[in-house]
């Protein structure tokens, strides 16, 4: 009897992850956005730099999207680590 | 906060990395590359083994000479070699852990992360030390350029072993 009463008004467990929010998460996207922005900045004015090589300046461009490509990736997959 | 942390060496790896007078984004550099491994080899907050506890406390101290040296208040340049003796410790602590680890699964992941690091650690240092002997001599710009070219290549590869452990 008991079982079936928790089965009605408890909620049903779940596998998949709870949904992220709260001030934490807001700060965590300020942030994100602030050293995207910079990294942007920090790219293009190595961009800017007239006394460096093209071929350098070319393979810190590819670096810098490399990074910025997998750090989406990385926030992403960070709930899912932390609960292993 | 390893996606924050890349983004922060996206900007502290834009520069010349032989530079040895850009104290900041070398501080950045170093430490961040520290603090990456460390959350790689410590994601469940455990300090096994035990000795890795003295490898934290070495990296803040490393860290506060880092700081000290970049506000002019430390005449040294001590913190490149004492951040690159902490990067291998840390290594050698991620290492000691998937050693250690039984799930297979969570073998399989720090495997490519392991790997992504020692390949891509072994190019900065090697970079690292071709622009040393360099600036004691004068080096021709298909020399600069290689070293470059190693150094980035380090970092993407690092890069690269972080995201192929997590879409596996």
């Amino acid at each position: 009897m008991t079982g079936m009463m928790a089965a009605l008004f408890l909620p049903a467990a779940s596998d998949s992850l709870p949904s992220l929010g709260g001030r934490l998460f807001v700060a965590y996207r300020i942030a994100w956005w602030a050293l995207f922005a910079l990294a942007v900045v920090a790219a293009g004015t190595a961009l800017l730099e007239p006394s460096t090589h093209p071929l350098i300046l070319g393979l810190r461009l590819t670096k810098s999207i490399v990074l910025m490509a997998v750090s989406p990736s990385c926030s992403a997959a960070e709930p899912i680590l932390s609960r292993r | 906060m390893m996606g924050l942390s890349f983004l922060l060496w996206t900007a502290s790896s834009s520069v010349n990395f032989a530079d040895a007078s850009l104290a900041w984004p070398l501080l950045l550099d170093d430490s961040g590359f520290t603090v990456r491994i460390c959350i790689t080899a410590f994601s469940d907050g455990r300090w096994t083994p035990r000795w890795t506890r003295a490898v934290a406390i070495a990296i803040l101290l490393v860290f506060l000479v880092g700081i000290l040296e970049a506000l002019g208040l430390f005449s040294t340049r001590s913190f490149l070699p004492l951040a690159i003796g902490c990067v291998l410790l840390t290594l050698s602590a991620l290492l000691a852990r998937y050693k250690s680890l039984t799930s297979l699964m969570a073998k399989q992941q720090l495997k490519w992360v392991a790997l992504g690091l020692v390949v891509g650690i072994s190019l900065i240092l090697s970079a690292r030390a071709g622009a040393a002997v360099a600036a004691r001599s004068t080096m021709p710009m298909t020399g600069t350029i290689l070293l470059e070219c190693l150094f980035q290549l380090g970092i993407v590869i690092i890069a690269l072993g972080f995201l192929t452990s997590l879409l596996r």
